[in-house]
């Protein structure tokens, strides 16, 4: 079976001429394209200041561009309202490179964020999450409050949270950044795992391990600009 | 099957809005709130009450006296004297009727004191007139007075229908006040919490931005705050209206040894209790339209 679905028709996400500057800052990219096809897997580099997670915001619509037009799931993000970016959002998983959970709940309530925002039944989240946690191995640190957490298991929680929906586009941003390479593997798998479902995954990483490790495509940002390499191992190396 | 009840809804709140510091001052504002509402409302109602007793004690009807000039004057230009008072209230739009009470009847009414032989002509006795007003009419009695005045300073009426209609003018006047007071408190009590809002969604941006990021809509964060508000509207406004009722309990009896006749009855009635009890809850949604209005308002603009 073939990692990566075949897929036809419209992209997910398309990126037409797009420029982002900051309020008064420098610009930060111009004139982007890029298109992802839905059920592809890219991988994201760049220097440090490049633009990544920028790049990531445009595509999870914490970003408007400044120029150009950024269509997701077909529609344009200039001309969604409010509650339209909400209904969108929630089927996109991200996985923030400083975590970003809300530190005072536990761990499973930081998990359960997502469902409680779709007003899902309490009793389907707790079977939800418990079997995610047991996935990511934070079974016993469920009931912990987050800031009493080590950083890798912030990560995985912040992993948990992004995809306990089965989102659509799962966007990473350096998920496996401070975990070891055992977890980290198992989080690649699970990644992967969500795509074979069909999940489109971009994932913004430094780890060239990764890169050779995984036959995924990679964007590059540099100079404002985006540029996108072929898989560094072919499919068929995968053992 | 049963459905599981939430013992601590708030274990989970992902905004930590019941343990923000701007809630005890929340709690105290809308205690106070209440507490000086519940007094207003009842000094509002009783002075209703009482500008209502007072009204009512003024009788549909006018006595005026007219003064017989210093020298005696011919019998025609007294009689003109007596028709000009006559006309001025002829032609007031309160007036129903007027009648000049004639000789004779002056005759039998001064008989007990003076005998009914006496000869009235030669004593200098005013001359009265009776005014009957529609039923429906209440004047303005000091400017009728002063506009008397001005006509004929020789005419004058009871001036306890004066005095009552200045009570009943100063009655209304404190109720006005009672009522400004009232609609002060509502909007200080609307603007604190506006501003507790939109103070309590700029420490949170980080959890608002994440809860949006992660699909949540603004009503999902105008609920949190809307549930916080109810709480502690429903809380305060309890303890406000508890304190209220005692202030005015301790008013009452304060008040009952005063002349009861002069104030008439000052107790509310099944009605207005009813509705002052009902207060912590009218306290509890305000706050709630209040905070949820404020939110969707404040993150409409905060992107
Ligand atoms: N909120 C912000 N306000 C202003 N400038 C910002 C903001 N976020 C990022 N920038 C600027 O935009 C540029 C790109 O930042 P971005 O975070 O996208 O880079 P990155 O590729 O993710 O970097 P890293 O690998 O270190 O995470 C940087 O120059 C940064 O200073
Ligand atoms: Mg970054």
């Amino acid at each position: 079976m073939p990692l990566q679905r075949e897929i036809s028709g419209e992209p997910i996400v398309d990126m037409l001429h797009v420029g982002l500057h900051y309020d008064d800052g420098p610009e930060i990219m111009t004139d982007i394209n890029l298109s992802l096809e839905n059920g592809s897997f890219h991988f994201l580099t760049g220097k440090s200041g490049a633009g990544k997670t920028s790049l990531l915001s445009l595509m999870y619509l914490a970003l408007k561009p400044t120029a150009g037009t950024v269509t997701v799931f077909g529609q344009n993000v200039a001309f969604a309202d409010r509650d339209e970016m909400a209904l969108m959002r929630r089927r996109i998983g991200v996985v923030f490179q400083e975590f970003r959970l809300l530190e005072h709940l536990s761990a499973y309530d930081n998990v359960a964020v997502p469902l409680r925002i779709r007003g899902m039944g309490e009793k389907e989240i707790k079977r939800r999450v418990g079997e995610l946690l047991r996935w990511v191995d934070l079974e016993k640190s469920r009931d912990k409050i987050c800031n009493t957490l080590s950083g890798g298991e912030k990560q995985r929680v912040a992993i948990a949270r992004a995809v306990i929906n089965r989102p659509e586009i799962l966007l990473a941003d350096e998920p496996t950044g401070s975990v070891d390479d055992d977890i980290g593997g198992r989080i690649m798998k699970l990644f992967i795992e969500l795509n074979r479902l069909g999940t489109t995954v971009v994932i913004a990483t430094h780890s060239q391990d990764l890169i050779t490790q995984y036959p995924y495509p990679r964007i590059h940002l540099e100079n404002k600009m985006l540029k996108i390499f072929p898989a560094v191992r072919r499919k068929f190396d995968e053992a | 099957m049963k459905p599981k009840i939430n013992l601590k809804p708030h274990m989970h709140e992902e905004l930590p809005l019941h343990k923000e510091g701007a809630n005890v001052f929340l709690k105290i504002m809308t205690a106070v709130s209440v507490f000086v509402f519940t007094l207003m409302f009842s000094a509002f109602l009783v002075l209703d009450g009482v500008a209502q007793n007072w009204r009512e004690g003024m009788d549909n009807t006018l006595t005026v006296q007219m003064m017989p000039s210093e020298e005696a004057l011919p019998k025609k230009e007294e009689d003109a004297r007596r028709q000009k008072v006559l006309a001025f209230f002829e032609n007031l739009d309160s007036v129903e009727s007027v009648r000049l009470i004639p000789d004779e009847e002056m005759q039998k009414l001064m008989s007990p004191w003076l005998g009914a032989k006496a000869d009235l002509s030669v004593l200098p006795l005013p001359a009265l007139l009776d005014v009957k007003l529609k039923a429906e009419a209440s004047p303005d009695f000091e400017a009728m007075a002063a506009e008397l005045a001005e006509t004929a300073p020789y005419a004058t009426f009871d001036n306890h229908r004066l005095w009552l209609g200045r009570l009943v003018k100063f009655a209304s006047v404190l109720r006005l006040l009672a009522l400004i007071v009232l609609l002060m408190v509502l909007t200080v009590s609307a603007l604190s919490i506006f501003y507790a809002v939109c103070t309590s969604l700029g420490v949170h941006r980080e959890i608002i931005s994440i809860l949006h990021i992660m699909g949540a809509k603004d009503n999902y964060i105008a609920a949190q705050y809307a549930r916080r508000s109810f709480d502690i509207g429903f809380g305060a406004g309890l303890v406000g209206m508890l304190l209220g009722v005692s202030g005015i309990l301790g008013i009452s009896r304060v008040a009952s040894v005063l002349n009861t006749a002069l104030l008439g009855n000052l107790s509310l009635d099944t009605l207005d209790w009813f509705f002052i009890a009902t207060l912590p809850l009218w306290s509890a949604l305000l706050s709630m339209i209040t905070a949820w209005l404020s939110v969707k308002r404040t993150l409409r603009k905060m992107v």
